[in-house]
């Protein structure tokens, strides 16, 4: 392999780890708060994929107006998703949950095929084919573009949890709910905002990634398959473990795909998380990087 | 009787489904007393008093705190009118710091206010400072037990509702959270604490209720009923009771 | 998630049916034909191009009097080209539309599944797409009486289109297809050809049809550097690829299976194609927009007037199966599977790519095959082979 090529994979594996790391993240923040798994978490991403395409070709506004737009309503769905599906929810009501959010994701998929079709779409800005050659290095400014939102945008959940007393009520309510509501922090106020920044980091990683991927119904699946793998890995509900393992993978799956089809390296995957649950079940990092 | 009571119950039903667990339940608790609550596995205790800080849903029945009707108020509302409740297991934030545990516990505070809140506590408390940068779950059962303690009196509640405050403690750490707690009195915090450790629960209380199967069969002073023979049978080594569902 | 419906296409078609009805039974019964395809899924696209060119055919058929006095009505069931779904789809067409015939599955995976089911309940199924060359030892009269392709297959397009490439002086080819029985079969038989007329296979590799990333094959490409590229991609993972390969600014032409169209209006820049980017690709189809007949033309101005966008392959394949299958309702005589079956084997049809089609022995056809290759940036049609 040339130092051209590894230079190339690396930053493409830290380019796609960042994405994998914002949308494990939002798995992770709504598992944290609420212990339900949203099974949409791929169509929303889908969704946010969907709607910057259709709002820049709708209105003809540029990429960096229509990504807060997109990034808003996600978070918007996330707050009424909450108020009218999961607060109703006891805790423990896992099977209702994992109903409810199928049951919105096969909504959401076959709406996105009724509104927009099965064509796969692509996002055209003034840089999603442009590149950065430095002599045999081929760098896609997109994927440059992708990762410094990422980047930027991972730094300010950091720091919203841990420099904001709204932060720190969230991973109080993430660790221990009784207590919470011992000292009088409102669960269904954090709860709400838990889910709307969650599905909105969702919305924004369907923002991102598709100045990448084609965007097409079906494509949330597998992307979510893969987060959920990441969570587990990186112990549920785990903040840290989500970013630190969505990191990896991406940079792991660049450069072994080299050498293995993807197929394989979704066997890898999956054989990973089997193992992990079975020998560690909280995770890699277990519950020392918790919320 | 001349004072109002700080928490008077009347009547009152609570419980978590279709039934209420807890029946017919009337008291009345004065200022700067504390009153122990006894009975065997599954009166009922923990619920009632679950119920007394919203948690749970309320049947039927009139509670009043310093006069003022709060049957339906949300914990939160309650809380902000002096009531707090350190409810049975662990009730910290475990990933947290002590720091973080006092700074939560401060949460519906405006922070000037919070501040000089969390100072007060660490006064008292000399296992805060000491422990001040260590997450709680490094901390001793009877360590958390006081920062719990210490998290619940941060908001300078006018009634502490306590549930089991001895559970899983050494001897030794026991007898340090009973001093804590007899020692509230004297800051004017009436308190009403479930014990299953009757003994020494109701040695530091002042007035003694005893449940059996969600109602109320008894009332008196703790000594009194310390020494109710009838008391002693049943929790200080009688027969066991039949337990409610 | 099934599609489950029946349509009378078209009230039009209806109405002229009815004044039509002398022809013999009277009573307004229409004959019922099921449709499997992909309707949702990663291949949903694929399938809404069939239901055009089977909803078209139709019109044509039943605003002209039908066949044996009766219309043709279509009931559609949605497979997803699972092959699961698509054991499921056929049953659904046979037991609950009771249809009489079945063209489908799209995919050929789900072909493939669907063969043992309709020889079990003895209804002809016909496929219009599946070019898996799996599929030519499964159907036929010693094996499977039922089961028909209107198209042809992979293994006859691959050798024509690799000794185009022999003439061209190619010396080394890289293989891509996703992970179904169309891309693992394209990709064989294409792989067979290329070794048979002695270039070298460099590489082969399959991706899930869903996956988004290439970059490791890109990587693996620029470290190859093959002369040819085939590409075995159904639309989904078609579109992914080259946006990839553009902005990885790769330089190898393409070639196999590739929808040329598709590539060069909705996936490159306009600059990259000027720029030479996807020049020298060539591909073979067992159809292409470019052909140049009378029929195509005037087939293609009804279409667009009908869609607002040319008839791909799939539309026109599925477009002239079912011509071929009313056909075959005459030839029958009668509104039954058994007779329908024996209607294909007598039935001949005038293709538009210049053949008289019919099946053979083994129910397969003969026809030409388009080669289509990227002139100075733009679809040139290079010529038709014997598919």
């Amino acid at each position: 392999m040339t130092p051209e090529v590894f230079v190339e994979v690396l930053i493409n594996g830290i380019a796609i780890g960042s994405v994998y790391a914002l949308f494990a993240l939002g798995l992770a923040l709504i598992f944290g708060v609420l212990e339900f798994v949203n099974f949409a978490h791929g169509e929303f991403y889908m969704i946010g994929a969907m709607l910057i395409s259709a709002i820049m070709i709708g209105t003809g506004v540029n990429y960096w107006l229509a990504l807060p737009v997109v990034v808003m309503a996600s978070l918007v769905a996330g707050v009424v998703l909450y108020d009218v599906f999961w607060r109703r929810l006891r805790q423990g009501d896992y099977e209702k949950s994992i109903l409810i959010t199928i049951g919105i994701a096969l909504i959401l998929q076959n709406g996105a095929l009724y509104v927009w079709g099965p064509t796969p779409r692509l996002l055209e800005t003034g840089f999603t084919t442009s590149v950065i050659v430095l002599g045999d290095l081929v760098i896609p400014v997109a994927r440059i573009v992708a990762m410094s939102i990422s980047f930027t945008v991972l730094l300010l959940v950091y720091l919203g949890l841990n420099k904001t007393r709204g932060g720190l009520a969230l991973r109080g309510v993430a660790q221990n709910r009784a207590a919470a509501t011992m000292v009088g922090i409102q669960l269904h106020k954090i709860s709400r905002v838990a889910v709307g920044v969650g599905i909105g980091l969702c919305g924004l990683s369907g923002g991102v990634l598709a100045l990448i991927y084609t965007i097409f119904p079906t494509m949330g699946y597998i992307l979510a398959f893969k987060a959920f793998a990441i969570v587990i890995i990186g112990g549920l509900g785990s903040l840290a473990g989500a970013i630190i393992v969505g990191f990896t993978l991406g940079i792991v799956e660049s450069f072994v795909t080299l050498y293995m089809s993807s197929g394989s390296m979704n066997m890898l995957v999956f054989g990973a998380m089997i193992a992990v649950l079975l020998f560690r079940p909280l995770g890699l990092f277990g519950r020392q990087l918790r919320l | 009787m001349a004072a109002t009571p700080v928490l008077s119950i009347q009547n009152w039903a609570c419980g978590y489904l279709d039934e209420p667990i807890v029946k017919d339940f009337s008291f009345d608790l004065e200022p700067g007393k504390i009153a122990c609550i006894v009975g065997s596995n599954g009166a009922g205790k923990s619920t009632l008093l679950r119920s007394l800080f919203g948690m749970i849903k309320r049947f039927s029945g009139e509670l009043r705190f310093f006069d003022q009707p709060i049957e339906n108020m949300p914990a939160p509302r309650r809380m902000a009118m002096g009531m707090s409740f350190v409810p049975q297991g662990r009730c910290n934030f475990p990933y947290l710091t002590v720091e973080e545990n006092m700074e939560l516990a401060t949460y519906t505070l405006p922070k000037a206010e919070a501040a000089i809140a969390v100072q007060a506590q660490v006064e008292k408390f000399d296992i805060l400072e000491r422990k001040w940068k260590d997450r709680a779950s490094n901390l001793s059962g009877g360590e958390q037990q006081i920062v719990e303690m210490a998290m619940a009196l941060a908001v300078s509640p006018r009634l502490l509702l306590i549930d089991e405050p001895s559970l899983g403690l050494s001897p030794k750490m026991r007898t340090d959270v009973f001093a804590k707690i007899k020692s509230l009195a004297d800051d004017d915090i009436s308190v009403i604490m479930v014990e299953q450790n009757v003994r020494g629960g109701l040695n530091i209380s002042d007035v003694a209720v005893v449940m059996d199967l969600g109602r109320k069969i008894m009332e008196g002073s703790a000594s009194e009923i310390l020494n109710d023979p009838r008391i002693s049978s049943v929790f200080l080594g009688g027969a066991p009771k039949e337990q409610a569902p | 998630m099934m599609q489950r419906r029946t349509l009378p296409v078209g009230a039009l078609a209806l109405s002229v049916a009815l004044a039509t009805a002398c022809q013999g039974a009277a009573d307004g019964h229409s004959i019922k034909i099921g449709l499997t395809s992909s309707f949702t899924g990663p291949a949903a696209l694929y399938g809404t191009e069939q239901r055009w060119g089977v909803e078209m055919a139709a019109e044509e058929i039943n605003s002209a009097g039908g066949v044996l006095g009766m219309e043709i009505e279509f009931a559609f069931e949605d497979n997803r080209c699972n092959p699961t779904e698509a054991v499921k789809a056929v049953n659904a067409l046979i037991t609950q539309h009771e249809v009489k015939a079945i063209i489908g599955a799209l995919c050929s995976s789900a072909t493939l599944a669907a063969l043992p089911v309709v020889k079990r309940a003895e209804v002809p199924l016909i496929t219009s797409t599946s070019t898996a060359a799996s599929i030519t030892d499964q159907i036929g009269e010693g094996v499977n009486r039922w089961a028909f392709r209107s198209t042809i297959a992979d293994d006859g397009m691959a050798s024509s289109m690799v000794a185009f490439l022999k003439e061209e002086g190619v010396k080394s080819i890289s293989v891509i297809g996703e992970d179904t029985d169309y891309g693992r079969g394209g990709a064989e038989v294409f792989s067979a050809a290329v070794e048979e007329h002695g270039i070298e296979v460099l590489s082969t590799d399959f991706v899930n049809p869903t996956s988004p990333e290439f970059t490791a094959i890109i990587t693996k490409l620029k470290l190859n550097k093959p002369d040819r590229l085939a590409v075995y991609f159904t639309s989904t993972p078609l579109t992914a690829f080259y946006r990839q390969y553009e902005t990885a600014r790769l330089n190898i032409p393409g070639t196999g299976r590739l929808n040329i169209d598709h590539v060069l209006t909705n996936v490159l820049s306009d600059e990259f194609v000027a720029s030479g980017g996807f020049d020298g690709t060539t591909s073979v189809n067992p159809y292409s927009p470019e052909l140049d007949s009378d029929a195509n033309r005037e087939f293609v101005a009804r279409f667009r007037d009908k869609y607002d966008q040319n008839p791909s392959q799939i539309s026109f394949m599925a477009y002239e199966v079912v011509h071929l299958l009313a056909e075959a309702i005459r030839q029958g005589g009668e509104p039954t599977s058994a007779a329908i079956r024996d209607g294909l084997r007598k039935a001949k049809y005038e293709s538009m790519m210049g053949k008289t089609i019919f099946f053979d022995e083994s129910h397969q056809v003969r026809n030409y095959a388009v080669v289509s290759g990227v002139k100075d940036g733009k679809l040139v049609f290079l010529g038709l082979s014997e598919g």
